[in-house]
């Protein structure tokens, strides 16, 4: 296993994007990722990932790796689609990593890409379902948010966590992502605006869940040793860890409160890094729901169990406090484009170790990690960056 | 004819075959699952343990009593349950360990807590033969 760096990534402007086919949006953030290199172009890929969830469902379009081959006029040797519903983006990251690491591929580029927005939202609820088990979930009622719903009813019989905390980390990727460009939701809330907004799944509110979103991110990684040809400041991938639960409902999780496979994705994420949760200047989690990136701070070992709420409460969690959580805004505030959020925590952490965010920036930032699950947190892939020296 | 909730009921008209006993006895108002030797008495009912990955024949008669485990109350769902918006989903934990999703029926969300009792009551849904939990 050779060394691995990002060397490049690029956002499109999240959101509504009826103004751009699937393919356009691939080849948006692509040319993005590209300028941020010193030189590298789509004809030096060896390996391409392409992250989608859904484009079957959401555009009638299947087999989106080739669509973006042909969009970007590439054709790799390594090259697959990769599908873990919402995990997708940080499951193609990490198999970008091995190509490179392995010495297979020399460039690897990871294309995270979903347009969800062509469809009516209850349609696009219903394709989300569709990540539960169908016949013991689904079947029954289950949707998203009330999967996590159950999990913070059982969180707050546990340890104890009240809405209006949970709406503080609302609030504050609200905050965060209004000073993102290519955020959705670009305006501050408030508490009221969470408690107040339509019950979706008790105690979730609208405004403790993320939105259905289009967009697309992209990111290209190197050999560790190479990336300063293409870069000023690479970025090392130090950490990497994956783990699921042997459970497609939640009926078998371990635990609905610790989540077994973030724990472990973590622990050995940490362990590759040698780094320990403590070395950790900000993070990028999955806030699909407000009670998960509570769970998320506790699992990733950034407070301790059952101390999330009061992580909450200090501000610790905010720009300027001991462990920024979801600087770009989040999924909540900036958008959740299933295939594309777990690249965009990577760019995110990226940007940020490049000290290139502006007025969301982490100042001294030098190492960050990142989080992305699928399903009801049966499925976590973590990833640790650092500035290299 | 009824929405089908996903448009794929496929997995209920042909479901696994391994499993087909679960559906036999649910239409004879039996509920039932599979025990594995080694970890116990499983849900959903599977073949193949996934805690330890061993084969599971044993069929056993589950006694369809236990508590509240985890609640919610939903507001908005997709097309097929709109009808029945709103609805109370709940995780009970059934007396022999397990933990198994379904909605809770003639109940105030109010007045279930967690650990409240509840029983299973075998009915149909959408025209196929299915469950729900109603208080104990």
């Amino acid at each position: 296993m050779r060394p691995v760096a990002v060397v490049g990534v690029g956002l499109t402007q999240w959101g509504k994007r009826n103004d751009v086919s699937l393919g356009e949006l691939i080849v948006e953030s692509a040319e993005h990722a590209f300028e941020d290199t010193k030189g590298l172009a789509s004809k030096d890929i060896e390996a391409l990932y392409v992250a989608n969830a859904q484009s079957e469902r959401f555009t009638e379009q299947a087999h989106p790796a080739n669509l973006a081959a042909e969009f970007l006029g590439i054709s790799p040797k390594v090259t697959s689609r990769i599908e873990m519903a919402c995990a997708s983006g940080g499951a193609a990251f990490r198999n970008a990593f091995f190509a490179i690491a392995s010495g297979q591929a020399n460039s690897a580029l990871v294309s995270g890409v979903e347009k969800m927005c062509n469809v009516p939202s209850p349609e696009a609820m219903r394709n989300l379902c569709l990540v539960e088990d169908l016949t013991w979930e689904s079947f029954h009622g289950m949707i998203p948010p009330s999967g996590f719903a159950l999990i913070a009813s059982r969180y707050m019989h546990e340890y104890g966590v009240t809405q209006e905390q949970l709406a503080k980390i609302a609030v504050k990727n609200h905050k965060n992502g209004a000073k993102n460009p290519i955020a959705q939701f670009r305006k501050e809330i408030t508490i009221e605006t969470v408690l107040e907004s339509p019950m979706i799944a008790h105690p979730l509110n609208l405004y403790d869940c993320s939105p259905i979103s289009d967009g697309s991110a992209a990111a290209i990684l190197v050999p560790a040793k190479e990336a300063r040809k293409y870069n000023d400041t690479p970025v090392d991938v130090i950490g990497s860890g994956q783990f699921m639960e042997p459970s497609l409902n939640c009926s078998n999780m371990q635990s609905l409160t610790t989540w077994r496979a973030l724990v472990n994705a973590a622990n050995n994420a940490y362990s590759m890094a040698k780094l320990k949760p403590k070395d950790m200047d900000l993070a990028e989690t999955h806030d699909c729901f407000t009670i998960a990136e509570l769970i998320e701070c506790e699992d990733l070992g950034l407070c301790k169990k059952g101390e999330g709420p009061q992580l909450i409460d200090s501000g610790e969690n905010e720009i300027g406090g001991r462990i920024p959580v979801n600087p770009s805004g989040g999924l909540k505030s900036k958008g959740h484009p299933v295939g594309a959020t777990g690249v965009a925590q990577i760019a995110e952490i990226t940007e940020q170790l490049r000290g290139e965010c502006g007025p969301r920036q982490v100042d001294g930032a030098i190492t960050g990690i990142t989080q992305n699950l699928s399903g009801f947190a049966t499925h976590h892939v973590v990833h640790i960056l650092r500035r290299q020296n | 004819m009824t929405e089908q909730p996903m448009n794929l009921p496929y997995y209920l008209v042909y479901p696994e075959s391994q499993i087909k006993p679960f559906w036999d006895n649910l239409a004879q108002n039996r509920f039932t699952s599979t025990k594995c030797p080694n970890c116990g008495v499983l849900w959903p009912p599977k073949s193949t343990c996934p805690q330890c990955g061993g084969k599971v024949a044993e069929w056993i008669e589950l006694k369809g009593t236990g508590e509240i485990y985890a609640k919610t109350y939903v507001g908005a769902s997709p097309p097929a349950f709109k009808d029945l918006l709103p609805y109370i989903i709940a995780i009970g934990k059934l007396d022999e360990g397990i933990l198994v999703v379904a909605r809770v029926e003639n109940a105030k969300f109010e007045d279930l807590k967690i650990g409240t009792p509840i029983k299973i009551k075998i009915k149909k849904s959408f025209g196929l033969d299915s469950y729900v939990f109603i208080p104990a």
